[in-house]
């Protein structure tokens, strides 16, 4: 009897314990290294979202020391910067940690800590507005929610699930770019005009401010506009749709770009989704 | 397989992973309600309202604000700022100090969110704040009077602002 026949045999015997079901049991170490690879891939997309503006966010904490806002709509603890520092120093070792770990209990710790820092820096009144706290809170509740199945569910049929989910999440992001962007106003290009156009540091602008007119630019800022609204909207709509490599390839290549064409800064709100996208190409046995 | 069959075969099968994984279930929920909230932006004028309200940092409770949070809304509306030296309305338009200027989103970043606090309330001088989004037909205009507190000189190194909300919450 070959092996392909004992295992036929052996799911015949005991249909309860199936491909598709067998657990993995709880060492991890048995666990096939692809499992262990999606995880630190997206723990390191966070891990790079969170430190991109590290500069920044030094003397951001350096301002907000010397300038307090007392605004009676945040409660006192989001407003402290101890809370802040805390929060964003818990993230980054939460995430630092669960890169090298193979302790269930210990990725499931970091995971969870992940998650409460960065909801905390989601709603802080120093960081509420910054969408790299958001895109990296959707990665941390992915990643908690892989975490929770590393054991349980056989390699293929998570890594499966995990790159239906991850494009998922990536359509649910861009698709929110999008939608408040169907208006008259980005349509016509006045607010990325105003925003990028007119006097951003950044060598694509400026190499066009030295090409043309301002009604040239004005012209290109519209169709840049309306090009960045179909492309959002587009990739919104079906990039959830489309097979796990061919959305992690689109996935790649639009969120790079976003980022290469209006400011590297925005490495940080996309860095953490183009590792969630790299889970997509993370090999399968089965189709 | 025609493309039909296939995307039955997917549909069944992310169907069978919901069954089986409650919390890819939830998730999924989570993703299905903030997907909802997206597409009827544009439809229903109270959901485009109350993400103005989000961003000029005007919901009805600091809860109601928060549980926002997960709705991704990056460049979102057209939002404008002006910033101000005098009360609004003491000095003629003639010789208005500053033209609003967009932002991405959350306007009221300009003076909540380091370079604007920086660049705007470094000096400890009273500031006044002009927040304006548009969606679609709707607008939203918040007036913001930061003032400097007596506890520090303008000497100080630290400052500290009270952030008074000039219009009233309920437009």
């Amino acid at each position: 009897m070959n092996l392909r026949q004992k295992t036929i045999s052996t799911e015949t015997q005991n249909p309860k314990v199936s491909r598709d079901t067998k657990p993995l049991g709880s060492d991890v170490n048995r666990a096939d290294a692809r499992i262990l690879l999606a995880h630190r891939l997206v723990q390191a997309g966070i891990l790079i979202s969170i430190l991109w503006k590290l500069k920044f966010f030094l003397h951001a904490t350096a301002v907000y020391r010397s300038i307090e806002l007392i605004d009676p709509f945040f409660p006192s603890f989001w407003r402290s910067n101890s809370v802040l520092h805390i929060s964003f120093v818990g993230v980054v070792a939460a995430a630092t940690l669960n890169l090298i770990t193979t302790s269930s209990s210990i990725r499931k710790t970091c995971n969870l800590a992940s998650i409460t820092g960065l909801s905390i820096l989601c709603t802080h009144q120093a960081s509420y507005n910054d969408a790299t706290f958001v895109t990296a809170w959707w990665c941390a509740i992915w990643s908690w929610w892989f975490g929770s199945r590393m054991n349980r569910d056989t390699p293929d049929q998570l890594l499966s699930k995990a790159a239906f989910l991850s494009r998922l999440i990536i359509s649910m992001i861009l698709l929110g770019g999008a939608v408040g962007k169907w208006t008259n106003e980005y349509w016509s290009g006045e607010v990325l005009y105003d925003i990028y156009f007119v006097d951003r540091d950044y060598w694509v602008f400026n190499f066009l401010r030295d090409q043309f007119s301002t009604e040239e630019l004005k012209r290109i800022a519209m169709w840049h506009s309306r090009n960045v609204v179909m492309m959002e909207t587009a990739a919104g709509l079906f990039l959830w749709t489309l097979s796990d490599r061919m959305a992690a390839t689109a996935g790649i290549l639009f969120l790079t770009s976003i980022a290469v064409f209006s400011n590297l800064l925005l490495f940080s709100v996309v860095g953490c989704l183009i590792a969630l996208a790299l889970v997509g190409y993370i090999p399968r046995d089965e189709p | 397989m025609t493309t039909v069959q296939k995307t039955v075969v997917r549909i069944s099968r992310i169907a069978d992973w919901v069954r089986e994984d409650r919390s890819l279930a939830c998730i999924i929920f989570s993703i299905s309600v903030v997907l909802l909230w997206l597409v009827l932006t544009p439809l229903a004028a109270p959901i485009a309202r109350q993400t103005m309200k989000r961003f000029h940092l005007k919901s009805e409770s600091f809860i109601g604000w928060a549980c926002q949070f997960p709705v991704p809304s990056m460049y979102n509306f057209a939002n404008q700022y002006k910033v101000d030296s005098y009360p609004p309305g003491l000095i003629s338009p003639l010789l208005d100090e500053s033209e609003p200027r967009h932002l991405n989103h959350f306007p009221a970043r300009c003076f909540t969110f380091a370079d604007g606090r920086y660049e705007y309330l470094r000096l400890g001088k009273n500031q006044w704040f002009t927040l304006k989004s548009s969606y679609r037909g709707q607008e939203l205009t918040s007036k913001f009077h930061l003032k400097p507190t007596l506890e520090y000189s303008n000497e100080s190194t630290r400052k500290q602002y009270e952030v008074v909300r000039l219009t009233a919450p309920k437009e």
